[in-house]
C-alpha cells in the first residue's frame, strides 16, 4: 500500500515538468498569440494589439503567465481554440473517447492474438510454424503504421471495397453498432500489427526463458503432467515480462494512433493533433500533449502496479 | 540410456591453436546467422543503389516534366511519374539518399548524446545522475512524433531540422542502456585499481569504461537508425520533414494520401513504401544477428 501511494507521488513533479516544457515549447514558437487577431479589414490594427496583451496579461513575465496557465490547466480550463473558438477541453473530451476506443481495441486485438500465437510458438520451438510467424513478425515489427494503414486502405477499401475508407459511421444512416465495427476493423486492425508481433516475439521468448528454469525441471521431475507443467508452470510466469512490455508499448500506440487515425480519417486525438498542429492551434496543442503525457504515465504506473500485484518476487521495502 | 561418451580429447600442437578476438567470435557467430546475412548483404545492396543514384538516374529527380505526367511504368519511365511528370525511378534513389542520411546521422546523433549522458549519469552518480535520468523520464512522456511534430512545424522543415530534432528526442534509451552498463563497470575490479593508483576521471572512462559499453551499445544502433528512418518518414508523411522537390521515402508515400493517387497511381507511393518496409525489415534482420553474436547467452532463440 505505501508502495502504491508513493509510485502515484512520484508523477506529481514528473508531470509538473512536463507542464513546464509544454509551456516552454509553446513559448518559444515564433509569432505572437494576438497576431491571430489582427485583422486590417474590421479595423483592429496592430496598435491595439498592446491594448489585447495588456488585458489579457500577455505582457506579464513568462513564470507568470505560467502559473496562471497552469492553476487554470488544473482547474480543467484548458482555453479556447485559435481556429474556430471551441472549448478545448470539450473538444478533447469528445476526440479522446474515440482515440481510447479504437487504441484500446487494437490494443486487445494485440494482446489476445500477439499473446496465443507466441505461446503457441513457443512451444513448438523451431518448427514450420515457428519459422513461419517468426518470419511473419518481423515483417509486422518493420512495418510502420503509415505504410500498413495505406497499404490497408487500397487493398481493403479501395480494391476489394470490404471496408469503408474513413471515418466512424456511413454518413446519413442511425448509428448501428455493426455498422461501428464495420468502420473500426481497418483502423484497429492496421494500429494492431505492430503490437501483435511484438508481443508474440516476446511471449515466445519468454515462454523458451522459463521452459529453461530449475522449477520447471523439478516440476517434470515430480511427475507433473506436461499439461500442468504448460499452463500452470510455463505459462503463468512467461506472462509476466509480456505485461511490461504491453505497458510500454503505450507510447507507440498513441504516435501509431497519429498516423491512422489520420489516414482513415477517424475523427479521435491523433487527426485532431495533426490539424491542431497544421493551423498553429496552441491551446489545443497544449491541451493534446498534456493529455497524451498523462495517458503515458498512467501506463506506466499501470504496468507497475500490475507487476507488483501479480509477481510475489517483488517486494518494496 | 542414451550418454554419449564425450569424444576423447585430440592432442592440438601448440602452433595450431590461434587466438581468436571477441570480435571475430562475433563476426563468426554473426555469418551463421542466415537472415542477418542476407539482411547485411540485401542493404549493402540498397545502400550501393542509392549511393550511385547520380549514375543510374535516368532524370534529374526534380525535372518536371508536365507532358508526360501521372504515366504508369513505361520504357521511357521505369516507374512512371507523378503527377507533374517527376521520374519515380530517380525519385525513389534520390529519396534513399536522403531517407537513408536522415536515418544514419539522426541515429549518430541520439547515440552520441545518450552515450555521453549515460556514461557521465552513470559515472558520476548523484545529483547528476538524478537531473540527467529525471530529465529522460519527462521527455519520454511524450512519444516522439508528438513533441518532433510540434516543434518541427515552428522550426519549418528542413533535412537539418528533422535530423537535430530526432536527435534531440531520441537519446533517452541509450543513455539508460549505457548508464546501466557503465554502473557496473563502475564497480569492476580493474576500475577500482584504475582509480587507486591515481588514472583521471577522463581516461578511465575512455580506457577502461567506454570499451565495455560498445558490444550493447552496437546491437542497439540498428535499432536507432530504424527508429530515425521510421520518424523521418512519418514526419514526412505527415508534411513537415524534407520540403519538395528534395524526395524521401517518406513525402513520396505522402502522394498517396490523396485518394486519387492511391486509387490510379499505385506505382506512385508503391515503391517508396516497399523501400521503407525492406530496409527496415533488413536492418531489423541485420539487428537481430548483431545481437545474438554479441550476446552469446541470447543465441538459443
Amino acid at each position: 500500500m505505501q508502495y502504491f501511494i508513493r509510485r502515484v507521488l512520484i508523477n506529481v513533479p514528473i508531470l509538473l515538468m512536463v507542464t513546464v516544457i509544454i509551456f516552454a515549447l509553446i513559448n518559444l514558437a515564433p509569432g505572437n498569440v494576438v497576431d491571430f487577431y489582427v485583422n486590417e479589414e474590421i479595423g483592429i490594427t496592430r496598435a491595439d494589439l498592446a491594448h489585447v496583451e495588456e488585458r489579457f496579461g500577455l505582457n506579464e513575465p513568462m513564470p507568470v503567465r505560467y502559473v496562471k496557465w497552469l492553476w487554470a490547466t488544473v482547474r480543467g480550463d484548458l482555453g479556447f481554440r485559435f481556429k474556430n473558438g471551441d472549448d478545448v477541453a470539450e473538444v478533447l473530451a469528445i476526440r479522446l473517447r474515440r482515440t481510447v476506443l479504437l487504441m484500446g481495441v487494437s490494443l486487445l486485438i494485440g494482446a489476445v492474438v500477439g499473446i496465443t500465437l507466441g505461446v503457441f510458438i513457443g512451444l513448438r520451438q523451431y518448427s514450420l510454424w515457428d519459422f513461419l510467424l517468426t518470419g511473419l513478425s518481423f515483417v509486422g515489427i518493420s512495418m510502420p503504421a503509415f505504410v500498413a494503414g495505406i497499404f490497408g486502405l487500397y487493398l481493403f477499401s479501395v480494391q476489394l471495397g470490404w471496408f469503408p475508407s474513413g471515418g466512424m459511421q456511413t454518413v446519413g444512416q442511425k448509428a448501428t453498432f455493426l455498422d461501428a465495427v464495420h468502420h473500426l476493423i481497418l483502423p484497429a486492425g492496421t494500429l494492431a500489427i505492430f503490437n501483435l508481433a511484438t508481443y508474440m516475439r516476446f511471449t515466445r521468448f519468454s515462454m523458451l526463458e522459463v521452459k529453461a528454469e530449475d522449477y520447471i525441471r523439478t516440476a517434470r521431475a515430480k511427475g507433473l503432467a506436461e499439461g500442468a507443467i504448460t499452463w500452470r508452470h510455463v505459462f503463468r510466469n512467461a506472462l509476466l515480462p509480456v505485461v511490461t512490455i504491453i505497458g510500454l508499448s503505450i507510447p507507440q500506440l498513441v504516435a501509431g494512433a497519429l498516423f491512422t487515425e489520420t489516414i482513415y480519417s477517424w475523427p479521435g486525438m491523433g487527426s485532431l493533433f495533426v490539424d491542431a498542429v497544421a493551423s498553429r492551434d496552441y491551446p489545443m496543442v497544449m491541451g493534446i500533449m498534456l493529455v497524451t503525457a498523462i495517458v503515458v504515465l498512467a501506463a506506466n504506473l499501470a504496468t507497475d502496479l500490475a507487476y507488483a500485484l501479480f509477481d510475489p518476487r517483488i517486494r518494496y521495502e | 540410456m542414451s550418454l554419449a561418451a564425450a569424444p576423447p580429447p585430440q592432442a592440438i600442437a601448440p602452433d595450431q591453436i590461434k587466438a581468436v578476438s571477441p570480435a571475430q567470435q562475433a563476426w563468426r557467430r554473426f555469418r551463421r546467422h542466415p537472415l542477418a546475412v542476407t539482411g547485411l548483404m540485401l542493404f549493402v545492396v540498397i545502400l550501393g543503389l542509392t549511393l550511385s543514384a547520380p549514375l543510374i538516374e535516368r532524370y534529374p529527380y526534380a525535372a518536371l516534366n508536365l507532358r508526360d505526367k501521372f504515366q504508369a511504368p513505361n520504357a521511357a519511365h521505369w516507374l512512371g511519374t507523378d503527377r507533374v511528370g517527376r521520374d519515380i525511378w530517380s525519385r525513389l534513389l534520390h529519396g534513399g539518399r536522403v531517407s537513408l542520411l536522415v536515418g544514419v546521422s539522426a541515429a549518430a546523433m541520439t547515440i552520441g548524446i545518450g552515450t555521453l549522458l549515460g556514461v557521465v549519469s552513470g559515472y558520476y552518480g548523484g545529483a547528476v545522475d538524478m537531473a540527467i535520468m529525471r530529465f529522460a523520464d519527462v521527455v519520454m512522456t511524450f512519444p516522439g512524433v508528438v513533441i518532433i511534430l510540434t516543434v518541427a512545424t515552428f522550426l519549418g522543415a528542413s533535412i537539418l531540422n528533422v535530423i537535430a530534432l530526432i536527435g534531440l528526442f531520441g537519446w533517452m534509451g541509450t543513455a539508460r542502456l549505457v548508464r546501466g552498463q557503465v554502473l557496473s563497470l563502475r564497480e569492476q575490479q580493474f576500475v577500482l585499481a584504475a582509480r587507486a593508483v591515481g588514472v583521471r576521471d577522463q581516461r578511465i572512462i575512455l580506457h577502461h569504461v567506454l570499451p565495455g559499453v560498445i558490444a550493447p551499445l552496437l546491437a542497439s544502433v540498428t535499432f536507432a537508425i530504424n527508429g530515425a528512418i521510421l520518424l523521418e518518414a512519418g514526419l514526412s508523411f505527415l508534411g513537415v520533414g524534407i520540403p519538395l522537390p528534395t524526395p524521401s521515402w517518406g513525402n513520396m508515400l505522402e502522394t498517396a494520401r490523396s485518394l486519387d493517387v492511391l486509387q490510379d497511381g499505385p506505382w506512385i507511393w508503391m515503391p517508396p513504401a516497399a523501400m521503407i518496409l525492406i530496409t527496415v525489415l533488413n536492418i531489423n534482420f541485420i539487428g537481430d544477428g548483431l545481437r545474438d553474436a554479441l550476446d552469446p547467452r541470447h543465441s538459443q532463440n
